[in-house]
């Protein structure tokens, strides 16, 4: 991994069109600036990760599991 | 053309109901494209499965968000909507992913930070990623489980 040391007030470069600003440094905390093209896809890391961490886990299905799902939809009088 | 499946064995799907994901589903990449199966019960029931077409293993369960929360509107971007080429209501689709817990399914989820956005025109799709933090990663489909046993 490449490490850089910035201030508040500087940015580095990516590429030819993503461009990232340290805008204020507070603490713990540091308020990111990011200017990148359309379509070009930022997340904040954590969210990327559960969503990823989710869907693995919801790809864990038997047919059994839908059955079971089955019963508790119909138990529960078609979801009301 | 035959789908196979580790689960349900070998199904006839209709080639023109494959939905496209162009860059998969986060956790995986390279699962692209995935068709929709119903329930074994029967095409009534909401939850049914977003089977890979090409992977005989990897499905999901899926399910109608409104079914469970009326309220269910996100805010999706854009530049989203751009990308799927979404431009009137009737081409958008919006479908959740459902975890069952090992053992407990009465405790699945909805995961309705990262719903599925389909273009009911060309089929193709994308699971978004909300960036507020309206709509929980676990929503609990049936809140009031326990008080049927």
């Amino acid at each position: 991994m490449l490490i850089l040391t910035r201030k508040s007030g500087e940015g580095i470069r990516i590429g030819e069109d993503i461009r990232v600003v340290i805008l204020e440094i507070k603490g713990n905390q540091v308020r990111i600036g990011i200017d990148a093209p359309k379509g070009t896809k930022v997340y904040r890391d954590e969210v990327y990760e559960k969503i990823k961490l989710e869907n693995i886990k919801a790809s864990v299905i038997t047919k059994d599991h839908l059955q079971k799902l089955f019963k508790i939809w119909t138990d529960k009088g078609k979801g009301k | 053309m035959i789908l196979k499946t580790s689960r349900f064995g070998e199904i006839e799907i209709d080639e023109d109901k494959i939905i496209r994901f162009v860059h998969g589903i986060p956790g995986f990449p390279d699962a692209k494209r995935y068709i929709i199966l119903d329930h074994p019960n029967g095409p009534d029931v909401p939850f049914k499965c977003l089977h890979a077409v090409d992977d005989t293993d990897l499905a999901f369960v899926i399910t109608d968000p409104v079914l469970f929360n009326g309220d269910y509107n996100p805010d999706i971007d854009e530049q989203e909507l751009k990308e799927l080429d979404v431009t009137s209501p009737d081409d958008r689709g919006l479908i959740v992913i459902v975890t069952i817990p090992h053992g407990e399914p009465e405790k699945m989820t909805a995961n309705l930070q990262g719903p599925i956005l389909i273009n009911l025109g060309t089929r193709e799709a994308k699971q978004i990623l909300l960036v507020n933090d309206d709509y929980p990663i676990r929503y609990p489909l049936f809140q009031n489980v326990a008080a049927l046993r």
